[in-house]
């Protein structure tokens, strides 16, 4: 009698499995269902008998994934060397202004990278702001920008801050004493850099840089603009009329974003120094005759990556509202149409905030408090699901909802295309959560429990107003994931159903560069308003 | 061959003059400000070569940005910087830290994380076939031999700062700094520390500067202590003439415990609420007189009522009060020979002291 509990407790412990059993039920539940998309894009490939493998040599595939490939390595690479030197630049030597570019270099992050590459296309489109400008300086239009470079200039431009963030934050905390004791040592700048702030920075730089690595190869709207075949065009083209086909190119795609991932993971460097809690003083490099040089890199790449874009959208947008006219004409703009897609947007968005708050809640409570192996499996499904495109989880769940009998009730309505959100952006509201969990000493709870406090009232005492600013957080970064996520709306989007992000979409497939402009530009405000109170105001060591 | 022998070999190898012309470490009218707040003004000292110098104040006087204009970790606005000879900082001319063959030890020890123990204190160094034997030389001069390929996160405190001088003393510097390198260690392990260092400064004869806002540590490890408050140098001394002698009331205060009574000076002598006390030299008629506690003794008599007592074990603090409201502290070897509320008579049985301007 005493003996099966005993030995059914070891079994567990040899499992690495710690904590209540009915938090683990909730948990295997949850992460089951964030394992379905992908689990149903390999189902579909094994059972179709699908020749994925035959697929991958074949010469229709291999242009496309080598394309994907030679655009998300070359965007990382620059991506990464502009985020590094731009950090490197605000933090640690005499940029002018450096209090300024701190604000202003994480920005580009509030530009969708569909939106950006639509302003660019709009600005050298004719009667577009390239031709205003460059007409009376006797200047032709430089002509369509497209194709690789097109797309290589945009996505480097909205996906530096990705490396820029955390590789400032990083940099910003170090203790200075580091490269001040380098710098006694006999090591000049340079050989510092390389020797010491570059061994402690080089995670952070290769996190973010995994980021742009799932961004690029997840980016839809980018490459379509520019006419650019990647893997992700592929699957979007091919869903209708070949579906095996798509969802062969889904999991090559997939397993790009996976393996790169994963990679990322076994290298993490683990010998990092403690950040200084803030305040420190350090010693800021004199930049010399690199002043002038290093301050237009930084222009040139702020400017590329936020104020153009926004001067170009923002440009459309007014010259439509200056005229009149029905919504019909090309360049002017029906301002209350804009109202439905926001109302739609804020929906959509907010309730997949909400519903990826309460359900990666328990995933978080196991992982920070109770920890093991099987808590860090079940993070690594919801983390995956983060480096899988929302393009393929909104084809995942459209085609189950489709071909699963007693699912079809699901098909394209609004509680699937939020499932589709919530299982793909749920690890950052898990990341958040976990925070959020840690923060809450356990000997508070304790003490609320020789109070008398029972479990509810803890939950609701205790814990719940401790948690909040991290829940919301967490919540925060969804919502603002979400109302910038292009692919995956476009495909799983209730009919009729217009979000902001599929207004600027068609407006711009339609040729109606002044809607496009305004909606964008709408978005782009609304963005940057969740970016700095949740992303920039959050990270410390830029202010 | 010695630790000693091979770090005075690196430094003649590198350094080709010869031995016994090295200079002192000199600053001269050096000035610096953050904002608006002047961090150190018009500040001039001499370290004599091969000494320790403990540099004592308050936290935010100015000492560790003093340290760190002559390491050239700041850019003076003002002054200029000597040591071992050579000019290391003019207001047209000031060499980066890296030329200036300075070690420091930072008060939480900068260790590089990512490096082993045996890689941080050889970060310093040249490649060359001396490089292991060196490394290994500074780790057994602090006491660490064989503790090379620890990572630094594995060490303790004590051990850390042990890896950071040794570090610092590997390249063979001309001079040492030293940033509190003790503030972030208990009690007892920075007693023992300190001793340990103390001694092997002295051994190895390098010109070192020890910054410290602890009075005891300054006694133990200064051959001479500067004192200073807002960025002013207010006293260079050793530490008995730092104790017996203060430049003014503020110096002994914080050098020590300290009574300061007012009194009626003159040559040799003077008049105070204990009576007459002789002077080091003359004082105004106004003046306020140093008491140490440690030089009154309690006699029998009702001029003064013990308001305190606290028992230290060797000795015994008495605080006084007279009818005029007069505080006094008065430190008694052994244990109390009084309980509070008795009546008593102070008497001055120290040596002649000093008075200070009312």
């Amino acid at each position: 009698m005493l003996r099966a509990p005993a030995l059914f407790g070891a079994a567990r412990r040899a499992a690495g499995i710690r904590g209540p059993l009915w938090l683990w039920l909730a948990a295997v539940v949850i992460a089951a269902l964030f394992a379905v998309p992908v689990g149903y894009l390999v189902a579909r490939n094994i059972t179709e008998g699908s020749e994925t493998l035959s697929i991958l040599f074949s010469r229709d595939t291999a242009d496309p994934l080598v394309n994907t490939l030679v655009l998300a390595l070359s965007v990382s690479a620059a991506a990464a060397a502009v985020g590094t030197l731009l950090a490197w630049l605000t933090m640690r030597t005499d940029l002018p202004f450096r209090g300024a570019w701190r604000v202003i270099s994480p920005l580009p992050l509030v530009l969708p990278s569909f939106v950006a590459g639509a302003a660019l296309l709009a600005a050298v489109s004719p009667g577009g702001l390239a031709e205003e400008v460059l007409n009376p300086l006797g200047l032709d239009n430089p002509g369509r920008l497209d194709g690789f470079w097109g797309a290589f200039l945009v996505l480097t431009a909205v996906c530096y801050p990705y490396v820029y963030l955390p590789a400032a934050a990083r940099i910003g905390g170090l203790p200075p004493s580091l490269e001040e004791a380098s710098r006694l040592l006999g090591e000049g700048g340079m050989g510092t850099f390389r020797r010491v702030v570059w061994p402690q920075v080089r995670s952070a730089v290769q996190a973010g840089t995994l980021l742009v690595f799932l961004y690029v190869v997840s980016d839809f709207g980018v490459v379509k603009l520019m006419g650019y075949e990647t893997l992700s065009t592929n699957v979007f083209v091919n869903r209708l009329y070949d579906a095996p086909l798509a969802f062969s190119l889904g999991l090559i795609l997939a397993v790009v974003a996976l393996g790169v991932a994963g990679l990322e993971r076994a290298s993490a460097n683990r010998s990092l120094a403690q950040l200084a809690p803030g305040g420190t003083r350090g010693r800021r490099i004199p930049l010399g005759p690199w002043k002038a040089p290093a301050t237009l890199a930084a222009v040139l790449a702020v400017g590329g990556g936020l104020i153009a874009p926004v001067a170009v959208l923002a440009w459309w947008g007014f010259r439509g509202l200056a005229q009149t006219g029905s919504g019909f004409d090309r360049t002017s703009v029906d301002l209350a149409a804009l109202g439905g897609p926001v109302v739609n947007t804020v929906i959509a968005g907010v309730v997949t905030a909400g519903v990826a708050v309460l359900v990666v809640l328990p995933l978080a409570y196991l992982t920070s408090r109770y920890g093991g192996r099987a808590a860090g499996a079940v993070h690594t499904v919801v983390a995956g699901s983060f480096a899988v495109p929302g393009l393929l989880i909104a084809l995942a769940v459209v085609f189950m909802a489709l071909k699963v009998p007693g699912l079809h009730i699901l098909y394209l309505t609004l509680p699937l295309l939020i499932f589709a959100y919530v299982v793909h952006f749920g690890v950052q509201a898990l990341r958040s959560a976990e925070v959020g969990v840690a923060t809450v000493d356990r000997r508070l709870e304790e003490a609320a429990q020789t109070l008398g406090a029972g479990r509810l009232r803890r939950l609701l005492r205790i814990e719940a107003p401790l948690m909040a600013p991290a829940l919301a957080a967490g919540g925060g970064l969804v919502l603002l994931s979400t109302m910038k996520e292009l692919p995956a709306t476009l495909l799983a989007s209730p009919v009729g159903f217009e979000t902001l992000a599929t207004r600027i979409w068609n407006a711009n497939e339609d040729g109606f560069l002044a809607d496009m402009g305004l909606a964008s530009v709408v978005l782009v405000a609304v963005s940057a308003v969740l970016t700095w109170l949740l992303v920039i105001r959050n990270s410390e060591h830029l202010r | 061959m010695s630790a000693f022998a091979l770090l005075t070999r690196e430094r003649l190898r590198k350094d080709p003059r010869p031995p016994g012309d090295v200079g002192d470490l000199i600053t001269r009218s050096l000035s610096f400000s953050y904002g608006d707040v002047r961090a150190v003004a018009d500040v001039s000292i001499d370290v004599p070569a091969g000494t320790v110098t403990a540099l004592l104040g308050p936290s935010g006087c100015g000492k560790t940005t003093l340290l760190r204009l002559i390491a050239g970790l700041e850019r003076p606005e003002a002054g200029s910087i000597h040591a071992g000879g050579e000019t290391l900082s003019t207001p047209d001319r000031v060499r980066p830290p890296e030329k200036r063959r300075i070690g420091m030890v930072f008060q939480e020890g900068a260790l590089f994380p990512h490096l082993s123990v045996a890689e941080n204190v050889g970060f310093g160094l040249p490649r060359g076939p001396h490089r292991a034997e060196t490394i290994e030389e500074a780790l057994t001069l602090v006491g660490l031999s064989g503790m090379g390929q620890r990572s630094p996160t594995s060490l303790s405190g004590g051990q850390r700062q042990r890896v950071a001088l040794a570090r610092a003393l590997a390249p063979g510097p001309e001079v040492l700094l030293l940033d509190e390198p003790f503030a972030n260690l208990d009690p007892a392990l920075r007693v023992e520390l300190r001793t340990e260092v103390a001694s092997l400064l002295r051994t190895l004869g390098i010109t070192s500067v020890f910054v410290t806002h602890d009075q005891e540590e300054a006694f133990v490890m200064g051959a001479q202590v500067i004192v200073m408050r807002d960025g002013r140098v207010l006293q260079s001394a050793t530490p008995s003439e730092l104790y017996s002698r203060p430049a003014n009331r503020w110096v002994a205060t914080f050098v020590g415990e300290a009574n300061v009574v007012p009194g009626q000076g003159g040559a040799e002598a003077a008049d105070t609420v204990v009576g007459s006390v002789p002077l080091a030299e003359a004082a105004p008629a106004t003046c306020e007189v140093l008491l140490r506690p440690e030089h009154l003794a309690l006699d029998t008599g009702d001029a003064w009522e013990v308001e305190q007592l606290e028992f230290y074990g060797h000795d015994t603090l008495y605080v006084l009060r007279d009818d005029q409201g007069q505080k006094l502290m008065v430190r008694a070897a052994g244990a109390p020979r009084h309980v509070s509320g008795d009546r008593a008579s102070v008497r001055y049985q120290g040596p002649p002291t000093v008075a200070f301007e009312a």
